[in-house]
């Protein structure tokens, strides 16, 4: 019995010894020097988290640290920025960000900051806003609609969670062409899809064509337009909302920024590290594996982006 | 807490209840940002909820009074003297979940492990420093190198 | 057939079977500690399955899944304290059998109803996946709200004699999921000005809290008693007490039977969950069974109608994930995100495309549940092992353990005081008489009845006309008016009883 103590309690001491000298080395100056937290505002498994873990993984290789990648959920993502606003402004928290905790979370309430509180890592790659349709509607592809959508006032319905991109792009398309969709909110994307397969409302707007790809192919949901600069490669034949003679697009970015107040050499490090990720093999096989729209883009840039899209939702929202 | 007449724990929670269902009815409009739109709006529901509450609670204190009157007795709440060990055992979660940052997970866990063991009537000395001693490392050490978690290590480490 | 054989060589490999038995013993070790669960499991594999192939970390995630939906009830009827959500409906009577000593038969009958639910759910997925995902898509909001509705019923259902106070802790439930951003409109709401609430209440802190650290306090105050230091539980030397003989099994067969078709059914709706299906079960298996009274003070009918129910979930949980991409909970969104970085987009597509995959997939689903059962039946007399461990030192554990589970999965400080705070209603709840239960069963509805309710009222132009000219609304209507008229009018009798 004493045998088996002092074994166990000669282990537990080790593994105290174990985590002092991994704790220890935390006080050095070069950075990074410890493991470096990614807060993902969204919930596991969805497409930031995806996204976040990907590339943390080759930026951990790159800096030599492991990287811990955390959800922290709830409030639509603002829980989570929140959180990245107030830790400590060592470089060793950083945020997975997307425009629904970043930028229409502050356009549309008061979550306790604004884009500009935060440096830009770097954007990693972009989505696309596509209205698609149930296959058994009156109209085929997005001139019908709309001619359609016009002589009905209010009887085309799709499915969007509200005061996200898809809404977003949704209403400001029904706007600028002067008609009126009936708008079904849903709590999230893996509602508002089979809401229009199972042709309970005629249109989604989703956020991304991963969540359609499988369908579109399959026949059962009919993309019409696109919210986007140029068409997709994806779907060739899909008209923009610009080509249609309204000028919307919406991006759903996914991309890594700090907090304000971190030390620019650090902020610096992060940049190169995820310039040299994204160039890397691996995240270009995820890129094609998983459909992801690679879009890099530098902090200055990515900073700029910020600006731009907070006031123009909030020209939008009217707020 | 000694024994009660049979009725009078419905009458306390209903008379809690009540009050409490009440006064969130009258708040919950003032706690939605904006009431525009739709006609259900998000204080809808959970004023009704309140209400449906207030209207339980009441009927929970009538059935209390009715059930006091057959003047039966009920076994006392809390066994006589558990009451210091609940109290007390409440204030060492909290405290422990209030040190975890500041003064470390393994520090603060070896802490409460200790001081739960005595609550819980453990006086097997052993038993307590082994556990003190094994547990807390384990589980920081567990979460991260298996799932790459990192636990707060507090003042004393870094 | 050709396509058979060759799904069967793809999994069939040393590799695959081993992860999905590391993936079973997870997920069964994860669910029976109090204050981990299966989501924080399959969260925390996931960066892990990048790295392997897509069936290999597939097959892993699926063993978590199983395993841990089974591996909550251990804790459940050892410790009355549901290690999963979906076990919360096996603690109330798996636990009463433990109490008389009986852990042993409860436990076997656990595994037993679990693997048959398994199964079951296994082969209609295999056979009969599309055709369930056209009932699945058939399902809009005014469905939902009425199912719902219907399922809400199940809190009238598990009360027993306290209806009043099972009824308020539902509605304490629902009202308790509404703070935070609201699902429709994403206004803030019962936030009290405090910033964390506008994250809502999150579930987990709910699961940990009102179900393991109220069991905790309840057990602290014993330590006055001193005879009660020892030990948690006395296991039945009777043989007889520890294992589930034929007349046992005649008895639950009926209730199994229920319960598995009904698991399946929700399993294939998104987003209404296991512990509904065991509560649903539970409720149903009541209702039918020639021993009513018995439930709640340990009938096998309960453990088996519950357990077959939250397994049977497991299986066509994956019919909207495979067929239609769309996950019905947080385990298989998770899994949606592992099947995405290897490019597999689930979808009717991938049926026609990746038919090697998905063969493959099935046949090491139905491996899963063969081997689900052989790991159960072995590490069972560990698990009763590990009660013997005294209270002194159990409960400190675990409590550490759901602070630090809590802590892990919401990465929140201000998430584990919630969960402390459930924990303190908990306690009084139970000392008050009010089912925690039900509680629960009205947090998870909560938010399904309100957003469905809403939706639908958007679609007929606030006409409530949709709720009755819809067959399958009609009929969970006429389904919800029938449970509550006969809970009504039993309480109705009861009481003239007691007067006269």
């Amino acid at each position: 019995m004493l045998n088996k103590i002092k074994k166990s309690s000669l282990l537990a001491g080790a593994a105290i010894v174990l985590a002092l000298s991994a704790a220890g080395s935390a006080i050095a100056e070069t950075y990074p020097s410890k493991p470096i937290t990614f807060v993902v505002p969204w919930g596991a498994g969805g497409r930031t988290d995806i996204v976040g873990r990907m590339v943390s993984n080759v930026i951990g290789s790159i800096l030599e640290q492991p990287i811990a990648v955390v959800n922290r959920t709830g409030g639509r993502g603002a829980i989570g920025t929140k959180y990245v606003l107030d830790a400590a402004k060592d470089g060793y928290t950083v945020l997975v960000t997307t425009p629904g905790n970043q930028i229409l979370g502050p356009v549309h309430r008061n979550v306790g900051f604004v884009p500009s509180d935060f440096r830009g890592i770097g954007r990693v790659a972009v989505g696309s806003v596509i209205l698609a349709a149930n296959k058994n509607q009156p109209f085929s592809d997005g001139k019908s609609l709309l001619e359609y959508a016009k002589a009905n006032p209010g009887k085309v319905s799709y499915s969007a969670v509200k005061n996200v991109l898809p809404w977003l792009a949704a209403e400001a398309l029904a706007g600028k062409a002067g008609l009126k969709f009936k708008h079904v909110p849903a709590k999230g994307d893996a509602e508002a899809v089979p809401m229009a397969l199972g042709g309970h409302v005629n249109l989604v707007s989703s956020s991304s064509l991963n969540s359609i790809a499988s369908h579109i192919e399959a026949g059962t949901l009919i993309p019409l337009i696109v919210f986007a600069d140029k068409r997709l490669a994806e779907l060739p034949d899909t008209p923009t909302a610009t080509e249609l003679g309204y000028a919307v697009t919406a991006s759903p970015w996914t991309g890594i920024a700090v907090a304000k107040g971190v030390p620019e050499d650090r902020i610096s490090v992060l940049r190169d590290a995820l310039k040299k990720a994204v160039e890397t093999k691996s995240i270009a096989n995820f890129a094609k594996a998983s459909k992801t729209t690679l879009s890099y883009l530098d902090g200055p840039g990515f900073e700029k982006q910020w600006d731009s899209e907070f006031s123009t939702f909030k020209e939008v929202v009217g707020k | 807490m000694r024994s009660t007449r049979k009725g009078s724990r419905d009458i306390l929670s209903g008379s809690v209840l009540l009050i409490a269902s009440l006064s969130l009815y009258l708040l919950i409009p003032g706690q939605v940002e904006t009431l525009e739109g739709e006609t259900l709006t998000p204080a809808s529901m959970p004023m009704a909820i309140a209400a449906f509450i207030a209207v339980l609670s009441a009927i929970l204190i009538f059935l209390g009074i009715r059930q006091r009157r057959l003047d039966l007795q009920e076994k006392p709440l809390i066994p006589e003297g558990g009451g210091i060990y609940l109290g007390a055992t409440i204030v060492v979660m909290l405290v422990y979940v209030a040190l975890i940052s500041w003064a470390g997970y393994i520090a603060a866990t070896a802490l409460v492990l200790l001081a739960l063991a005595l609550l819980f009537g453990n006086r097997n000395w052993k038993h307590i420093l082994l556990m003190m001693l094994i547990a807390p490392p384990l589980i920081m050490l567990f979460f991260r190198y298996t799932m790459l978690v990192l636990l707060p290590q507090g003042i004393f480490f870094s | 057939m050709e396509q058979f054989f060759v799904g069967l060589d793809q999994i069939l490999q040393v590799q695959n079977i081993l992860l999905m038995v590391v993936g079973l013993i997870i997920g069964i070790v994860i669910g029976a500690i109090p204050g981990l669960n299966v989501p924080l499991a399959v969260a925390l594999a996931l960066p892990f399955t990048f790295k392997l192939a897509p069936l290999a970390g597939l097959s892993m995630l699926i063993g978590i899944y199983k395993g841990g939906t089974y591996g909550g009830s251990i804790a459940a009827i050892l410790l009355n304290v549901p290690g999963t959500p979906a076990a919360a409906a096996t603690a109330i009577d798996g636990n009463a059998l433990a109490l008389q000593g009986k852990a042993g038969k409860a436990l076997k009958l656990s595994i037993y109803a679990s693997i048959f639910g398994e199964l079951a759910s296994d082969i209609v997925l295999i056979v009969a996946a599309a055709q369930v995902a056209k009932i699945a898509l058939s399902f809009g909001p005014p469905e939902f709200f009425t199912l719902g509705l219907f399922a809400l019923t199940i809190i009238g259902l598990v009360s027993g004699t306290g209806l009043t106070r099972g009824l308020i802790a539902g509605a304490l439930g629902i009202l308790l999921s509404m703070v935070g951003i609201d699902p429709i409109e994403g206004e803030v709401r019962m936030a009290f000005g405090v910033y964390e609430l506008t994250g809502g209440l999150k579930f987990i802190a709910l699961i940990i809290g009102a179900f393991a650290i109220s069991e905790a306090l309840v057990q602290v105050e014993k330590s006055v008693l001193k005879k009660a230091v020892f030990n948690v539980l006395e296991i039945s030397k009777n043989p007889e007490d520890n294992r589930v003989s034929r007349e046992d099994f005649k008895k639950v067969l009926p209730a199994m039977l229920r319960g598995t078709p009904l698991g399946i059914f929700i399993g294939a709706i998104p987003g209404i969950g296991s512990s509904i299906a065991a509560f649903l079960s539970y409720g149903i298996a009541r209702r039918f069974s020639r021993e009513p009274e018995k439930f709640g003070s340990g009938s096998i009918e309960g453990v088996a109608a519950a357990e077959s129910a939250n397994n049977a979930v497991t299986g066509s949980t994956l019919i909207p994930l495979l067929t239609l991409g769309i996950p019905g909970d947080v385990i298989t969104a998770i899994m949606l995100g592992a099947l995405t970085v290897h490019g597999l987009i689930p979808g009717p597509t991938l049926f026609s495309q990746q038919g090697d995959f998905i063969t493959a997939l099935f046949i090491g689903m139905l491996i899963v549940t063969c081997l689900h059962f052989v790991v159960a039946m072995i590490g069972l007399p560990l698990f009763i092992r590990a009660v013997r461990v005294p209270r002194g030192v159990l409960f400190p554990l675990v409590i550490v353990v759901c602070v630090t589970g809590t802590l892990v999965a919401t990465a929140s400080i201000f998430d584990v005081f919630v969960m402390l705070g459930f924990g303190f209603l908990g306690y009084l709840m139970v000392k008050f008489g009010f089912p925690i239960a039900s509680m629960l069963i009205g947090f998870i509805l909560g938010p399904l009845v309100e957003v469905s309710l809403r939706q639908s009222m958007v679609l007929s132009d606030n006409s409530l006309d949709i709720f009755f000219t819809r067959p399958v609304p009609a009929i969970f209507l006429v389904l919800t008016a029938i449970v509550i008229i006969s809970v009504g009018w039993q309480r109705y009798k009861e009481m003239k009883q007691n007067e006269n």
